[in-house]
């Protein structure tokens, strides 16, 4: 069975890698057998380590390699926490996948889609299958680049290339934190085994200024790469990869690593409520500041987009206030719904042909009903009502937040109603009224238009609708039907609470019943801005007019607060005036002055030993001479 | 027979010589003839020391000199006859063509 | 220091110096057989009578010959004396001066360890005679003397490959 483990991680790399070789030759048949097969295969053999580990509870090790003193064992292990996650990352990547084999099935880098996909699960398998800092440090990266490569995969779009460039900086400045936090852990407790280094902390002895600083900087790790303010300003930018991208980027890989990563170190914030509390804070700022944006945006995919900042926030806020498993849990039922979100959105911007600006959408639902059901559900399980999945989940962070903190907790209540109210406002808009119709004077601009959204175009008519292939519905579909159950299904059971628990012994965890003041509170809450977002949005909505007009001044919310502008007043800007400054006067005279130098220098050297290189052969015959004169002075002289 | 130190005095005389001549004289016959005397001033150096050890290989060294010389000449003066063919007049100056 | 080794060495730095300041070719072509004469009776002098014999013959026989030979060719149409040039101090300085180093330094090398008249080893009977030194090269250095036939063959075909086509 711990053969199993490697396998996991190994298969989809294997399969990414002999994709990156074939991905020209291969038809594209055999390409989307090969890239599911790994990932299905790998989800399989989770399935079986979670059964097996359901029997005894006992975690699984597996031992890779040695890294030396440091890390004498690198291995990899399954335990409640790690099975958790991989469920879903095999699980709703597998799902992806298959979405992906239709989605992308016209483009002409379809094998280096597919590739990368695997390399992408294979990378976050890594990150949470690690028994050791090392290993998380490996996929962290790994992730890091993979999602480098998928929203830069359109690298030909300037747009697409500097958004993977920015994804990659940002979470480069989240990985120096976190190098220096594990190298802070390794200098306190000589071991980069979880493990080892818990029980040290359990232990005690440990100044709490130092484990304040691990967790301070492993954070900003999990912020950078959970896109969590300040440092989410990529996260927007990530729209520019293919829709799956956004929905793997968002639902089961990358964004929630952050959440696992505070999960996985949970003793380090439980000894440092100082670091604690900064996570609680973090995780609010972004529920509710990624909730407010999104009510702003006009394309589609970024409303999604602030919607996972605010809902990784909610599992920040969890993560902090030490409801790790809510926090958990939330990931699993965010994951199918937000995968079904994207997805979603796959289908309906496939409908217009990659526009993504929900301003020329509109009365949607009487053409796709199917997509119009997904958005449904999945917005209704986003926003948290009951039965659908959300609710459960982020009813259990809500109700920690209640019990430890209560500004945390009206923060939590504020974010989601605006996630109420932005939801129904993109439903609506989306699917709801008449559908949008281009100005005649306008068609020709929107056009061209089409060219510089035309990574997801397909060359067909505005006007012609996509029959959905069953490769793309079905995993929507499956999503969806989770979106609904899956909350309800775990809750019932407290399923999470008595399977996680092995994973957080520290805590002793019980399950509890659930907090009907609080339960209450948020479903009307979240029916109040359901209400509001009608209202406004609807129809016959007041602000739906104003909304629709396309030449209308973006506001704060739709420049996303100004964060981005900000940061380039602030760093971007001093950066480049620094670089101005050694470009123009420091680099031509300073460096380039002595590297002109030294060529000048070469340059008349040369040209008097040119005179040597004259071909004459007199001259040669002279130099000939030179050195004999000169060897016989050697022998004569010196010997 | 003069001492041995007359002979390798003479010969170094006539290396010397014949080294001006290749360094000064600017016709490709007469440097090729300069030549010639040098190594002539090698052999001459050989079969002395041949004489003062009692040993013929000096002798022999000497004669693969000249047979080597001869070969050389050959070749050297075809060379030469081939510069003659191309150009009327030939100054070892004017041809530069190594330097390509 | 003999009369001999005084006459013979004479002649060949006459020759050597001929060659070097003589302006016509075959002026030249007769120093240098002078100084070959000289040579070869230094050679006599040094018990190297086969030497002396192959000096005459192959150098101031078959090679001046050619030299002749190749200076009457080029000469039929056009004088292949040396063009006259202005300003050949410096070239002239650096020659005189190197084959002055060279000389200083070889005298220096050579002359540096006086070599006795008793050093001189007592000769065999018949050393340096052609039947001596012809039962020498084909026996105890064979080898080389058939790389020697290779090279002049070789350098036979090359004269021929060189000169021998004679383009339009």
């Amino acid at each position: 069975m711990s053969l199993f483990l490697p396998a996991i991680i190994l298969l989809p790399l294997l399969s990414a890698a002999v994709l990156g070789f074939f991905r020209n030759s291969w038809s594209k048949q055999l390409i989307s057998v090969v890239s599911c097969s790994a990932v299905g295969a790998s989800f399989l053999m989770v399935l079986a380590l979670l059964f097996k580990f359901n029997g005894t509870h006992e975690p699984i090790h597996a031992v890779l390699t040695s890294w030396g003193p440091i890390l004498p064992e690198f291995g990899l292990v399954a335990d409640s926490l790690s099975l958790w996650w991989m469920v879903v990352v095999t699980g709703a990547g597998l799902l992806i996948h298959i979405y992906s084999t239709g989605y992308m099935v016209e483009d002409l880098s379809f094998g280096r889609f597919m590739a990368k996909l695997n390399f992408f699960i294979y990378a976050m398998s890594l990150l949470v299958l690690s028994d050791n800092f090392g290993g998380l440090l490996m996929g962290w990266a790994n992730v890091g680049l993979a999602s480098y490569m998928l929203i830069g995969f359109y690298f030909k779009k300037p747009s697409a290339s500097a958004a993977s460039m920015k994804a990659f900086v940002i979470n480069m400045i989240g990985e120096a934190g976190m190098i220096a936090g594990i190298a802070f852990i390794y200098a306190n407790y000589g071991t980069l085994k979880f493990t080892e280094v818990f029980d040290a902390i359990k232990e005690g002895g440990t100044p709490l200024f130092s484990i304040t600083l691990i967790g301070l900087l492993l954070l900003m790790g999990a912020a950078a790469k959970s896109a969590q303010f300040p440092l989410h300003t990529w996260l927007p930018n990530a729209m520019e990869g293919p829709t799956p991208v956004s929905a793997l980027i968002h639902a089961a890989t990358m964004v929630t690593a952050g959440v696992y990563l505070v999960s996985r170190v949970y003793p380090i914030y439980e000894a440092s409520h100082t670091a604690a509390l900064t996570v609680a804070w973090i995780g609010a700022i972004g529920a509710l500041g990624g909730s407010l944006i999104a009510l702003g945006q006009t394309d589609i995919k970024r409303i999604l987009a602030f919607s996972t900042l605010s809902q990784v926030g909610y599992m920040f806020l969890g993560n902090g206030l030490g409801a790790y498993v809510a926090a958990d849990f939330h990931f699993l039922t965010h994951a199918f719904f937000k995968a079904a979100l994207f997805l979603g959105a796959g289908i309906v911007v496939h409908h217009y042909n990659g526009d993504q600006d929900i301003r020329r959408m509109g009365g949607l639902w009487q053409k796709d009903k199917f997509a119009g059901w997904v958005f449904l559900i999945g917005a209704l399980a986003l926003i948290g009502l009951p039965p659908f999945a959300g609710f459960f989940s982020k009813d259990e962070i809500l109700a920690a937040a209640w019990d430890h903190n209560k500004v945390l907790f009206v923060i939590g209540l504020a974010g989601a109603a605006m996630t109420a109210i932005y939801n129904t406002r993109l439903f609506a808009l989306v699917f709801l009224g008449k559908p949008y119709e281009a100005p005649k004077a306008a068609a020709a601009k929107k056009g061209k238009k089409h060219d510089d959204h035309g990574h997801d175009a397909h060359g067909h008519d505005h006007d012609h609708h996509h029959a959905t292939p069953k490769s793309m519905s079905v995993p929507v579909g499956i999503l969806t039907f989770l979106s609904v159950v899956a909350g309800a299904v775990i809750f019932m059971g407290h399923t999470q609470v008595h399977f996680l628990e092995h994973s957080f012994e520290q805590l002793h965890l019980e399950a509890e019943p659930i907090n009907w003041l609080v339960a209450g509170l948020s479903i009307v809450i979240a029916l109040a801005g359901i209400g509001i977002g009608m209202l406004l949005y609807g129809p016959n909505g007041k602000l739906r007019a104003k909304e629709l007009d396309l030449n209308a001044k973006g506001g704060a919310l739709l420049n996303m607060l100004y964060v981005d502008q900000i940061y380039a007043f602030l760093f971007v800007q001093p950066v480049r005036d620094l670089a101005e400054v050694i470009g123009v006067s420091f680099d031509p005279k300073g460096v380039d002055g002595v590297v002109n130098g030294l060529g000048e220098s070469a340059r008349l050297i040369g040209s008097d030993l040119r005179a040597l290189q004259s071909g004459h052969t007199t001259r040669y015959i002279a130099s000939i001479f030179v050195g004999v004169v000169l060897v016989l002075a050697y022998f004569v002289l010196v010997i | 027979m003069a001492s041995i130190n007359a002979y390798v005095a003479l010969a170094s005389v006539l290396f010397a010589l014949g080294g001006i001549g290749v360094l000064v004289r600017r016709s490709p016959i007469t440097i090729l003839m300069s030549v010639e005397l040098m190594l002539n001033a090698a052999n001459l150096l050989f079969i002395t020391f041949s004489r003062l050890h009692g040993n013929q290989d000096g002798q022999t060294m000497a004669f693969l000199v000249i047979t080597l010389a001869a070969a050389e000449v050959a070749i050297g003066l075809a060379i030469i006859v081939l510069a003659f063919r191309k150009k009327a007049h030939v100054d070892i100056e004017e041809i530069t063509e190594l330097k390509n | 220091m003999t009369a001999l080794f005084l006459i013979a060495g004479l002649m060949a730095i006459a020759g050597v110096l001929g060659v070097i300041f003589a302006k016509a070719p075959i002026h030249q072509v007769l120093a240098t057989v002078l100084s070959f004469f000289g040579l070869a009776a230094l050679y006599l002098s040094l018990e190297a009578e086969f030497m002396a014999v192959i000096q005459i013959i192959v150098y101031g026989g078959a090679v001046m010959i050619l030299f002749l030979f190749v200076i009457g060719l080029l000469s039929a149409n056009q004088d292949p004396k040396e063009k006259e040039q202005e300003d050949r101090g410096p070239a002239l300085a650096i020659g005189f001066a190197l084959g002055g180093g060279v000389l200083v330094m070889l005298a220096i090398a050579g002359l540096s360890k006086k070599i006795d008249a008793s050093a001189i080893a007592k000769l065999p009977a018949g050393f340096g005679t052609v039947k001596a030194f012809g039962a020498e090269l084909l026996t105890t250095n064979l080898l080389p003397f058939e790389i020697l036939a290779f090279v002049l063959m070789v350098a036979v075909v090359g004269v021929v490959i060189l000169v021998g086509r004679q383009k339009g």
